[in-house]
């Protein structure tokens, strides 16, 4: 029933926001199917009862978000018209920050309350537990009455684990650096799809799949500032910045320092291409042109390969460690900024763009997972490359977050910066690591 | 009291000192007001800033929360901290290879510009039309001009047959940043040097030539002594601009590949924007850059004053 009411509403959704119906006709055919606007919000959305109730809620709500994908305002426009169906007298703003200065973008809005709602990555959660810059929302998420949908959110033992607070309702979960592997290659060089076992396997199927002049084995350290891809290694040799109880660095281990001297050797072999060949935007086309063998990325760039690609390719994670396999990935929220004057307001807000139906849309759109159980019933899986969907089993079986320290997104970009001096060949993986320790120290002040 | 003698206005002694007061004071209200506008700028946007920077190198936390005081730490842990003496190499580097590039190459073209008659202004105007373009949208031209698949140097040095470059790679990223600042610079020294070369006194190059000077003499030894002042302003001015380099590597490189453009006051945004409690930290490393920006001009000015005399 569910299914059905949502594949009318979406229907009539889409004819309404192509301009192909006014909003007295949207609403008329809303009602036409059978349904008062609360029961359609309670059911097809699954928004809760106060968010459809009725047109009392106006004001003006300011967003400010990620550039996921190039539709990424069209598609923030579509989960308002929704909204605009039930609630008219709600306007909305919305700004893109970008990757590179999102943390500094979002901490100034906030202290500026230049926004009222962010779209902020789990990187900077722990950061934010220790402010004050967001709206505490932990009464309104347990609240009782929210108990029924809180339940379809995901994720909340990982979110509860940064502190008592709870900042924000999860939009995403993302894998940040997955493998993008062109099959047809990997076939051509003698292997399956099982090279990505170990990292002798995936050493000789890079190798073989490296022609120069033409192709590289695999795209390596293609996001300036490399989030998250050398830190999954670090995890698998055992290490990570601090140790479990957060009183010590537990970077410089030998381990820690094989991994590093493997990345590294990837582009002293010639198998990765050097640093400065291929930006993030640059490197799909790459990828879709097959100079890129494999292209380490974030799932998002499943958004900029055409469909259908030329040739057949998986997602797949990066080969294990000496400890263990491990992909590392995080959480998208939505967080209301605590100085924004209309605070009830924005917690409808919240609710109703991280709904089932519009966090399956938003997450299709976006390359990247959402963050509901229900997300799946809801929609999820139209839009994406297929590809997400097939290995979300093993992503989630290999996943880890980040630590829970305050300090923990400034050490990254830091630390992925001295590891990429290796990588360049300014630096040895054992005075990278060692630099990469002392940065801990620094910036955790232990 | 006042009286007339002969015509005269004749006035006290304390009558005309009190006039005189109020006329002094009358002109120095009015040059208060003139001056007004700007104090009222340089006090906001400069005292209170650098005010604000000492106060803040003494302390730790972040710009929006809470702080502590902490002394002179920040100053003592400054030389110890990773990537400190490589984001000072590469402002180094990055000035030594912009600067003297930038004024030779504004010179060149202002010799040239100033003996041009017909059309001088669409020269003009096409030579600094690069200093309109703001940083950020330069850096993202020279973004797709250094593409290593489809960029236009690799295009250009492909149909010589040669290897394409990786222009943003490690080893060259610095030298691109640089050659981007020459780029966007050449052009606004270079008007100062044409207007400069248009107002020098043409009877001295008349009689130089009569005198049988050649064209490199007439430089040597007319040209370059007469625009000393402004080339010794030139230099010490863009050193000071090559120093602050930061919009450019932002976008261009974001400081990497690794931190092979990470410059000082990179260094200085990520530790005020980036960091969550490292502000008092950015404010030490910009108290260290304006001391040796002060030192560094003042070691240029002894340099560059001339051995006859001073400027």
């Amino acid at each position: 029933m569910d299914r059905i009411l949502n594949r009318d509403t979406r229907a009539l959704t889409d004819a309404y926001l192509a301009g192909g119906l006014s909003r007295r006709s949207f609403v008329t055919r809303l009602l036409g199917l059978g349904l008062s606007a609360s029961a359609i919000a309670a059911l097809v959305t699954e928004a809760t009862p106060a968010a459809a109730a009725g047109d009392s809620l106006k004001g003006k709500v300011r967003f400010l978000v990620g550039p996921w994908s190039d539709g990424e305002i069209d598609h923030q426009k579509h989960i308002a018209a929704g909204f605009n169906a039930l609630h008219p007298d709600v306007t909305f703003e919305f700004r893109l920050y970008q990757w590179d200065t999102a943390a500094q973008e979002i901490s100034t809005s906030a202290a500026e309350g230049a926004h009222d709602i962010y779209m902020t990555t789990e990187s900077s959660y722990p950061d934010y537990e220790a402010g004050n810059g967001f709206e505490d929302l932990t009464a309104r998420i347990n609240d009782p009455s929210f108990a029924a949908e809180k339940a379809k959110y995901l994720y909340w033992d990982r979110t509860q684990n940064y502190g008592p607070k709870l900042l924000g309702l999860p939009i995403s979960w993302h894998v940040e650096d997955a493998l993008f592997v062109n099959m047809e290659k990997v076939a051509a060089a003698g292997h399956d799809e099982t090279f990505v076992n170990s990292w002798d396997s995936f050493h000789d199927c890079v190798s073989k799949m490296t022609k120069p002049g033409e192709t590289y084995g695999c795209g390596i350290g293609i996001q300036l500032g490399g989030y998250g891809e050398w830190y999954q290694r670090l995890r698998s040799a055992g290490g990570s910045y601090l140790t479990p109880d957060l009183k010590r660095p537990n970077v410089n281990l030998p381990d820690v320092v094989t991994v590093t001297q493997q990345m590294a050797d990837l582009f002293k072999e010639g198998i990765a291409p050097p640093l400065g060949t291929y930006s993030y935007d640059a490197a799909p086309a790459a990828f879709v042109a097959g100079k890129l063998a494999i292209l380490s990325s974030d799932l998002a760039t499943t958004t900029a390969l055409p469909s259908p690609m030329p040739f057949k390719w998986k997602l797949l994670p990066y080969p294990p460690g000496p400890v263990s396999q491990v992909n590392f990935n995080d959480i998208t929220y939505y967080m209301i900024n605590a100085k924004s004057p209309d605070k009830d307001l924005m917690w409808e807000v919240v609710k109703w763009w991280t709904s089932g139906p519009n966090d399956a849309y938003w997450a299709d759109n976006s390359g990247t997972y959402p963050a509901r159980t229900d997300a799946a019933a809801s929609g999820y899986g139209k839009s994406s490359a297929p590809q997400l969907a097939e290995a979300l089993p093993l992503f989630e079986k290999y996943a880890v977050g980040l630590e829970n320290f305050p300090q923990w997104a400034t050490v990254e970009q830091l630390a992925e910066a001295e590891i990429q001096n290796c990588y360049a060949g300014k630096k040895t993986a054992q005075e990278a690591v060692a630099d990469v320790e002392k940065i801990v120290k620094h910036e955790t002040g232990l | 009291m006042t009286g007339t003698a002969a015509g005269r206005l004749r006035l006290s002694r304390a009558e005309h000192r009190s006039l005189s007061r109020k006329a002094r004071r009358r002109r120095e209200l009015t040059g208060w007001v003139f001056l007004g506008p700007f104090l009222a700028c340089f006090l906001v946007f400069l005292v209170l800033p650098v005010a604000g920077t000492i106060w803040w190198s003494t302390r730790a936390g972040s710009i929006f929360g809470g702080t502590k005081f902490m002394g002179f730490r920040n100053f003592v842990e400054l030389p110890g901290v990773v990537g400190a003496w490589s984001s000072i190499e590469n402002t180094l580097l990055f000035a030594v290879y912009s600067v003297p590039a930038i004024l030779v190459g504004a010179l060149a073209i202002a010799l040239v510009l100033a003996r041009v008659r017909r059309g001088a202004s669409i020269y003009r105007f096409l030579v600094y039309f690069p200093v309109l373009v703001p940083g950020v949208v330069a850096a993202l031209i020279w973004l797709f001009l250094t593409n290593v698949d489809f960029g236009l140097f690799n295009e250009v040095i492909r149909l010589f047959g040669g290897k394409p470059v990786i222009w943003l790679g490690a080893d060259n990223a610095l030298l691109v940043l640089a050659v981007l600042d020459v780029w966007r610079n050449v052009g606004y020294w270079a008007m100062f040097f044409v207007a400069a070369i248009i107002g020098l006194p043409t009877e001295l190059y008349q009689a130089a030539e009569l005198d049988g000077a050649s064209a490199p003499a007439r430089f040597r030894y007319l040209t370059l002594p007469l625009l000393r002042r402004i080339i010794f302003f030139a230099i010490v001015v863009s050193t000071i601009w090559g120093l602050q380099v930061f919009d450019t590597a932002l976008v261009l490189t974001n400081g990497g590949p690794g931190t092979a453009t990470t410059t000082v006051i990179f260094r200085v945004w990520q530790y005020v924007f980036a960091s969550n409690n490292k502000v008092g930290f950015a404010s030490a490393i910009s108290l260290v850059l304006i001391v040796a920006i002060l030192a560094l001009t003042v070691l240029q000015m002894r340099l560059l004053r001339d051995r006859r005399g001073r400027d």
